[in-house]
């Protein structure tokens, strides 16, 4: 497949299946790529989108849905639904080889999965109410979502991938969770880099792929601005990203981290914050990126002026202006869990 | 009477009309009788008739309600409320008399609960937090009396 990596970045290479988070961080710092870009996956996600009957322009898809600037001025703090529905999920597990990709991507997906719980609006294609799905504890610290399910689909046995790639196996091939699913003989609990490495130039078996596809997600759409960024991301809809910008592991005060040094890699956002005092503090908007390296950096997790509000271990925001170069695309509608219903609340002790 | 009442009643009027296999088969057809739900007891006070259990239960929603309103990060969804409601209960009451000691009790709470909030297993948004510190605090004021 046609790679373009940006110049001065080598294709990651990896003698072992894991290596320690430390020396992931490092592999991105020394030039490794874990994302590049693709133009023919690029064509490929177009003509999905638009077989699928949908948008690849993310403006288009805005002003269609009449929420185009819904998002102005405020702070989008979409990251706060996905900790309402799977407490203790991020960071998640780190990643112990090149597949960034596959991070990034789960963690955009969930984040729609959870708007959508949120929500409590009937889904549109199955007119059913989403509930949040049963995932053990393990898993939900693991990530909640599985990011091999996704990796598997990436055709070669090597690490990197594109966003552009990611974006469709979403679409084609859906989700799957942090548990054990014995019905398959598989058990995604715990990630390692050896249970995202189980497939690539090997696709999974299809009874496993009958199992993800019932949770697809509907189709995606590409975002330029940082408009559309913020809107998406108050419409309830989460976005991955892949560029080659590297950030400062430190946070200020109000969990802002500036530009240093590059990497090729993929990462997720998850909140937005056009406020004024914001860009009056920052010289613009911010963008809440969610990191996949655990918990790799440190200082404040805090919000500006949201006394109380915090952001997730390993993310950081940053000013859009040192972000405005990734590729960003948004993932649309899924098709979620059942809602459950609980039984009573009886407590046997009284 | 609700209508499939009647239906069940009729039903089981005519069943002897059917002789052998007919009649299993139309009997195993039945439907089971709905349960009957009471609406939530009004006087949660007359349940408890110990004065120190009360004075204990009335402290004990009264700090869950506070907990649950400055709670931010924990209990996130019905589900896990109700995880820590039987859990929090068992600590409170084990190793006492009073562990099990009022069914009543147990099912009013519980009644109180699902017309605050229903039985969706879902995110504890705002509303739902808030419906629910209400109950628990109205739950440990009527013990208090």
């Amino acid at each position: 497949m046609p790679r373009s990596i940006p110049s001065g970045m080598k294709f990651w290479q990896q003698k072992v299946d894991a290596l320690p988070a430390a020396e992931i961080v490092k592999m991105y710092e020394a030039g490794y790529a874990g994302v590049w870009d693709d133009p023919a996956e690029k064509e490929k996600l177009h003509s999905l989108i638009r077989s699928d009957g949908g948008v690849v322009k993310g403006h288009e898809a805005a002003h269609a849905n009449g929420w185009a600037d819904s998002g102005k001025g405020k702070l989008i703090a979409t990251w706060t639904h996905v900790e309402k529905c799977f407490p203790g999920c991020w960071p998640g597990a780190a990643q112990e080889r090149g597949d960034c990709v596959s991070h990034g991507q789960k963690n955009a997906n969930m984040t729609t999965v959870a708007c959508e719980i949120i929500a409590a609006k009937p889904d549109e294609a199955t007119g059913k109410v989403e509930g949040i799905p049963e995932i053990p504890t393990a898993g939900i610290t693991e990530g909640a979502f599985s990011s091999e399910w996704l990796y598997w689909w990436r055709g070669y046995n090597g690490d990197g991938w594109s966003c552009q790639a990611s974006a469709q196996v979403s679409i084609k091939h859906g989700m799957m969770l942090k548990m054990s699913y014995p019905e398959l003989g598989i058990d995604l609990t715990n990630y390692s880099g050896s249970l995202a490495g189980k497939y690539g130039s090997r696709s999974p078996p299809a009874e496993m792929d009958a199992v993800g596809k019932q949770h697809l997600i509907r189709t995606a759409t590409e975002l330029e601005t940082f408009e559309e960024v913020r809107d998406f991301l108050a419409n309830g809809y989460g976005e991955q990203s892949c560029g080659s910008e590297g950030y400062a592991s430190s946070r200020d005060e109000n969990g802002v981290s500036r530009r240093r040094g590059s990497w090729a890699h993929s990462m997720a956002y998850i909140g937005a914050d056009d406020r004024a005092e914001t860009h009056a503090k920052y010289g613009g908007p911010l963008v809440l990126i969610m990191n996949s390296w655990g918990k790799w950096n440190s200082g404040p997790r805090a919000v500006l002026n949201a006394p109380g509000l915090q952001i997730p271990e390993g993310s950081f925001w940053t000013p859009w202006s040192d972000c405005k170069n990734r590729y960003v695309v948004a993932m649309s509608s899924a098709a979620g869990w059942p809602r459950k219903t609980l039984p009573d609340y009886l407590a046997p002790g009284l | 009477m609700k209508p499939w009442h009647w239906f069940a009643i009729a039903g089981a009027a005519l069943a002897p009309l059917y002789l052998g296999i007919g009649v299993i088969a139309w009997k195993a057809m039945q439907p089971p009788p709905a349960p009957v739900v009471p609406g939530p007891v009004s006087n949660l006070k007359a349940i408890v008739t110990d004065a120190g259990d009360r004075a204990v239960l009335s402290g004990f929603y009264a700090d869950f309600a506070d907990v649950l309103k400055r709670d931010t990060a924990t209990v996130t969804t019905t589900g896990a409320f109700r995880a820590w409601h039987i859990k929090a209960v068992d600590l409170l009451n084990q190793q006492t008399n009073r562990y099990g000691k009022y069914p009543a009790l147990r099912q009013a709470v519980s009644d109180r609960i699902v017309a605050a909030i229903g039985l969706n297993d879902g995110a504890m948004d705002a509303a739902t937090r808030a419906k629910l510190v209400d109950t628990l605090a109205g739950i440990a004021k009527e013990l208090e009396g």
